[in-house]
């Protein structure tokens, strides 16, 4: 079956891509927001929504946090994508609420299986071709075919699901996600397409993220450096 | 502090005091005031004008004659000087030293050097130093010789070199040559492999006078086997020495008691003073009769206490008693030690035997600090600056060489250090005292002392096989960088001599403060907010009263319940509702209390309580919210007994979990008030994406119901509770029913910070009845919760088909967490981290170690220590200090772990179970077991309790071994032992879990530091104790005109 192995082909890109770090992947987000800021039919705010993702996530997730703490052992917090989401809509949804999933879920360092209705099937094309000129291409941002849609929001390896449209099909993907066997998967919804109320809270993309911390020893294998360093100096 | 005074021990009869007074004084300086103490020790430290004179005049000479002597830069005082430890290289060098002669397998030598010499600027260390042997240590210059020549392209750059050496790094000559390289290292620490090399290599020392004390040297024991062995090296050694002619050389032999020991510990004092008593007793009484003077090593500080009451007993047993020849050193860094040296003059005038006292300075330095930090207690047990320990060494040594201990203590001055040695050259009065140095280290120094004074100087000598006692010295070395400091500036002609010559009275003084300004107080390593403070158990002064106040709360009994709006529901009012006793997991015989669970309509009563309320509380100030939590977490610490109390009672846990416990609970209140403070008190102003600016402030999302398990029963409970409630939302708290009790008391703390009783409601009672009520309610707007998968996914459905938004849940669940060892880990440090984060809590805690991955070119030793150390885990009575493993919460759980041993062992390598004690048959307990199996895929699920399990691999398989674990979905926590920086950061970083623990155990996160979560089947996060935890219980929303729209 195509979106199974569309599943399984995004699930294996995704340690790549989430390895290329945030900063890389905003560079490639910002040129697609400009390619699609000289298209004239989408109009200037998916590119806007695009480049304020970026703005916000970048400061959030893209360094690694030093946490303090006592002497002799470092401790640093990350921020890691999630996997594969799904990113599907209603018909007729504004391209601003797509695109800004689509940011949120790449920027952290997602890989994304685009699922919109047949009605979106154009936009959709356009989202991922851009995408791809940009580098953003092999399985880290995929077309599903809408009939899949279902099988994609019950697959158990995939991270979560992005959702753009009316409350009451939120409710419903909300149940199917509930019914899967397996980890508890994300779902992330914008129902408000007059002030995008979900897209536009400046940490939206940590719906997308998951932390992890990595705690280092340092005085079993090189000394307490720090202590060390600090001497009898004062203040 | 009050009952002693520094200088009214310069008075002769200061030891005539009864012994117990001159003991009392000790304990309560264990965490004194360093500025306090450090006054009255100047005093005793500070020379007379003519001493001074004298001290920079000898001094002066010292450095002067060692910079001129041709032969004074060598050895391992010029491979310090070469490879400072304050550089990368100088680390990266000691690292490699330390690990690389014990790795079995050559895959992982040719990794683990290639790691090395990577990572660092070698090439800046060639030729700089003229000494041969740091040329041969240089591993450029070494190469180069070795590759270059076979090349035939000696004029090549030394750059170019490096870099195609690490290119073929992989070939056999280079590892041949770098262990070359390391035996000669090794040659150089260590005297002898065995005593009669040691004797043999001495000699040309012991001809010049020197005199030698045998240190036989090797890792704290583990295991039993391990003690008798260092007892049967230390028996070989005293029969050596004494064979030749009776000891005609005055050797001696220095003792390390945890080498004779596998758990030299304050807990386990009663096995010390009988085992440990009745092995040291045996070597005196053969040194005795071969006249072999023994000395007993200085530890850490935590051990001061119990290493004097163990030195008392054998000094006082016949067979030391008449003696004379028993020794015992003493740290200067230790705030205590002046008050110890007039307990041992006390003892010895009481008993008339002389006591030798090796006065050093400390070598546990930044271990001690780090500990005192990690447990918050007051102060430090050391002090903060290098001068002070300088000035207390001086200090005590002026106690020492005081008229009045001649005849009671024989002073044996340790240091490297020139300005030390003039200076007690110039106190002494007489000349009944030695100096010692370490064996390769100071050698011109103390050549020049023995022409200028003509002191008695003893060689500290490290004797044993180079491939065990290289990395024991070179991990010494790495942890105590300080002690090349002196040397390094001695030997440094750059260094002015005026520098040398500063008396540390002076350097002290000069200072702002006489502590160390950069060494913040254990409780203020947070900026903002206060470290939870601590007991430590293992300090007399600190334990008793502690103790008593336990007592004090064992006798009591607790009665709970829910509280609905402050108000205790039904408690006493009917006996025959939902009643449920509460009995103490170690003994079912005891009752702790009783609990009377919630009804239907308290549960409607507490939804309707909190719904009400929501918009009120989420209106009032962070600041307000923020101030219950602050006030909270002082309460918590002012009732830490009672709550320890409850955690012995209630949850089993044993004392070391249950102040841990507590203090978790304490910095959850503190860094979420605080985050809350930080994060959401002021509105801000933020330009959207269609470019309008508006006004932002986060607010409570609605009714959280916060969900806790019973493996921390305060901390998750309070952390979950704080949490919600700081950032808005109105509470409902539904703790694990077995341990109701403590967070019903703790409901009553947070009351009695006058909280508005509206915001907190706490339902007491079954998951099954009130957590399936709450979470298909309506009103309900984000759960929190911990426990299993199986039942965040139970929530997670229930939420899901309600006909409303859904709910914010955040789970944090099971794992199925391993940790996974290369050869180049040291194994004694690998099974003291293994065996902490597989059985301590019996195994109960979320990050535990389920599954060792052990490489298999060193599993069979590493299994053997296992077994080894497994046999001396306590398993018991969790309130007792000895109890290393309470038991399990319930019937229930034991049952499933019984049932889970009993099915494994059936196929698969029983590698230890501990047989449990009668003190157990009254208990749920499981007996910490370890099970060798084939592989992941044969544990289907999390055995939530001290079971271990052991998988072996090949290097080889490592990649397929991330797989595995990837594979199985969890990911919470992980460890990793490796020497190899490339090797660790790498299944870091391909290994999904949510807390990654390096050359550690992998348990006991702390707030703040380590937040926690994992991800996968292990949790949805956001992390627990983090950033970015408060944000999920929050929204977005505007203000307009100060009003919310």
């Amino acid at each position: 079956m195509q979106s199974m192995k569309q599943v399984e082909l995004a699930n294996q890109e995704w340690v790549a891509w989430n390895n290329v770090g945030a900063n890389k992947r905003a560079e490639c987000l910002l040129d697609w927001a400009n390619i699609l800021l000289k298209d004239q039919s989408l109009g200037s705010m998916p590119s806007k929504m695009i480049n304020y993702q970026i703005q916000e996530a970048l400061p959030l997730i893209a360094k690694v946090q030093v946490m303090p703490g006592p002497t002799g052992e470092s401790n640093e917090l990350y921020c890691s994508g999630r996997g594969t989401f799904v990113i599907t809509s209603c018909e007729s949804v504004p391209v601003v609420a797509v695109a800004g999933l689509i940011a949120g879920a790449l920027i952290a360092g997602n890989c994304i299986l685009l699922c919109l209705p047949n009605s979106e099937s154009a936009l959709a094309h356009k989202l991922v071709t851009t995408l791809n000129s940009v580098g953003i291409k092999g399985h880290i941002i995929q077309i599903v075919d809408f009939k899949h849609i279902d099988y994609l929001i019950e697959n158990q390896s995939t991270a979560g699901v992005g959702y753009a449209g009316e409350e009451a099909q939120a409710l419903q993907i909300n149940k199917q996600l509930a019914s899967r066997d397996g980890f508890i998967a994300q779902l992330i919804v914008e129902s408000d397409f007059k002030q995008f109320t979900t897209l536009a809270d400046c940490f939206f993309v940590y719906r997308f993220i998951t932390e992890r911390t990595r705690t280092i020893n340092v005085t079993a294998v090189g000394g307490n450096a720090r202590l060390l360093a600090l001497g009898s100096g004062d203040k | 502090m009050s009952l002693f005074s520094p200088a009214d021990t310069l008075q002769a009869s200061y030891i005539d005091k009864p012994l117990s007074d001159l003991w009392n004084t000790i304990s309560p300086l264990y965490m004194v005031d360093e500025d306090v103490l450090l006054k009255q020790l100047i005093p005793l430290a500070k020379p007379s004008d003519q001493e001074l004179a004298l001290i920079e005049k000898k001094t002066t000479e010292l450095v002067n004659c060692v910079r001129l002597d041709k032969n004074a830069i060598h050895l391992i005082d010029a491979l310090l000087l070469e490879y400072s430890l304050d550089t990368k290289e100088g680390i990266l060098l000691m690292c490699l030293a330390e690990a690389l002669m014990r790795i079995p397998d050559t895959a992982t030598v040719d990794a683990l050097i290639k790691d090395k010499l990577s990572a660092a600027n070698w090439q800046a260390h060639l030729k700089n130093s003229e000494s041969v042997f740091v040329n041969a240590s240089t591993w450029g210059l070494l190469l180069t010789g070795k590759v270059v020549s076979l090349d035939g392209n000696k004029q090549e750059k030394s750059t170019h070199v490096i870099k195609r050496l690490v290119n073929k790094i992989s070939e056999p000559i280079i590892r041949k040559v770098m262990s070359k390289a390391m035996k000669i290292m090794g040659h150089q620490f260590v005297l002898g492999r065995n005593i009669n090399e040691a004797k043999k290599n001495g000699q040309v020392f012991s001809q010049k006078g020197f005199l030698y004390s045998y240190d036989m040297l090797g890792e704290s024991a583990l295991t039993k086997r391990d003690a008798n062995k260092y007892l049967q090296s230390y028996l070989d050694a005293i029969e050596t020495l004494g064979a030749i002619a009776n000891n005609k050389d005055d050797s001696s032999v220095s003792i390390k008691l945890s080498a004779l020991h596998p758990r030299y510990e304050q807990a386990n004092k009663d096995r010390i003073l009988n085992e440990m008593f009745a092995s040291v007793s045996g070597l005196i009484k053969r040194a005795r009769a071969l006249n072999v003077a023994i000395t007993i090593d200085a530890e850490e500080a935590d051990r001061l206490e119990l290493s004097l009451i163990l030195f008392e007993k054998l000094y006082r047993c016949d067979v030391a008693k008449g003696w004379g020849k028993l020794g015992l050193v003493v740290q200067a860094y230790s705030k205590r030690a002046l008050a110890v040296l007039t307990w041992l003059a006390g003892l010895a005038k009481e008993q008339g035997d002389c006591i030798a006292l090796r006065l050093v300075k400390g070598a546990y330095w930044d271990s001690e600090i780090k500990l005192s930090q990690q447990n918050g207690y007051l102060n430090y047990p050391v002090y903060t600056r290098k001068e002070s320990t300088d000035v207390a060494y001086l200090a005590c040594a002026r106690f020492l060489l005081s008229a009045h201990m001649q005849g009671l203590i024989y002073p044996q001055f340790a240091s490297h250090n020139a300005h030390s040695i003039s200076a007690i050259v110039a106190m002494a009065s007489h000349a009944n005292y030695e100096f010692q140095r370490l064996h390769g280290m100071g050698e011109a120094l103390y050549k020049h002392v023995v022409l200028m004074y003509g002191s008695k100087v003893r060689i500290y000598a490290p004797v044993g096989s180079h491939k065990d006692l290289l990395p024991y010295l070179v991990r010494r070395l790495l942890e105590n960088g300080a002690n090349s400091s002196f040397v390094n500036r001695l030997i440094d002609a750059k260094c002015p001599i005026s520098q040398l010559i500063k008396h540390p009275v002076d350097a002290l003084q000069s200072r702002p403060t006489l502590h160390n300004g950069l060494i913040c107080l254990p409780t203020d390593i947070f900026t903002d907010r206060k470290n939870a403070c601590s007991v430590n158990i293992d300090i007399e002064s600190e334990a008793l009263p502690f103790q008593e106040k336990i007592d004090i709360q064992m006798q009591k009994q607790w009665l709970g319940g829910s509280l609905l709006n402050g108000e205790k529901t039904l408690i006493n009012k009917n006996k025959a509702h939902d009643q449920h006793q509460i009995t103490a997991p170690y003994d079912r015989a005891i009752n702790v209390g009783e609990v009377i669970y919630a009804s239907d309509k308290d549960v409607e009563k507490a939804l309707e309580n909190a719904f009400g309320f929501y918009p009120t509380w989420s209106n009032i100030a962070v600041e307000v919210r923020a101030s219950y939590l602050q006030k909270l977490a002082d309460l918590l610490e002012d009732n830490m007994p009672e709550l320890i109390t409850l955690c012995h009672k209630e949850a089993g846990k044993t004392i070391h979990d249950s102040i841990d416990e507590v203090r978790e609970a304490v910095d959850f209140c503190r860094y979420y008030a605080q985050q809350a403070i930080d994060n959401f008190s002021v509105a801000k102003d933020l330009v959207g994406f269609d470019g309008v600016t508006r006004k932002i402030i986060r607010q409570g999302k609605g009714v959280f119901v916060c969900i806790s398990p019973w493996n921390f029963p305060l901390a998750i409970f309070l952390g979950q509770v704080s949490a919600a409630l700081v950032s808005g939302n109105t509470v409902i708290a539904k703790p694990a029913e077995s341990t109701s009790l403590i967070a019903y008391r703790a409901i009553e703390l947070l009351l009695e910070t006058g909280i508005d009783k509206e915001a907190i409601q706490l339902l007491v009672g079954t998951g099954a009845h009130i957590g399936a009520q709450l979470t298909s309610d309506k009103r309900v707007t984000g759960v929190v919760f911990t426990g299993s998968t199986a039942t965040a996914q139970c929530i997670n459905k229930t939420l899901a088909q309600r006909e409303v938004t859904p709910a914010t849940l955040i789970a944090e669940t099971g794992g199925q967490n391993v940790m996974i060892v290369d050869s180049t880990a040291l194994p004694e440090q690998v099974v003291r981290d293994v065996i902490r984060s597989a059985f301590a809590s019996a195994g109960q805690r979320c990050s535990a170690l389920r599954v060792l991955f052990i490489q298999t070119d060193i599993a069979e030793r590493v299994i053997e220590l296992i077994q080894g150390a497994m046999d001396e885990l306590q398993v018991g009575l969790p309130y007792l200090h000895c109890t290393d493993v309470g038991p399990v919460i319930d019937k229930n759980a034991k049952k499933q772990l019984l049932n889970h041993i009993d099915a494994l062992i059936k196929d698969n390598i029983l590698v230890k179970k501990l047989s449990l004690s009668i003190d157990c048959d009254n208990g749920d307990f499981v007996p910490p077991t370890a099970i060798e199996i084939k592989n992941l895929s044969q544990l289907s699920k999390e055995n939530f309790g001290p079971i271990l399990h052991i998988i072996r691999y090949k290097a080889t398989q490592l990649t397929a071994v991330i797989d595995q674990v990837n594979a199985a979905g969890f990911g919470l926590t992980m460890g990793i032992h490796s020497r190899n920086e490339l090797n660790y950061l790498n299944i870091e970083k391909y290994s999904r879990v949510g807390n990654c623990y390096i050359n550690r155990d992998q348990v006991g996160a702390v707030v703040g530091v380590q937040p926690f979560g994992g991800q996968g089947l292990s949790g949805t996060g956001p992390k627990a104790g983090g950033p970015r935890y408060l944000l999920r219980f929050t929204k977005n929303v505007m203000i307009k005109n100060s009003q919310i729209v």
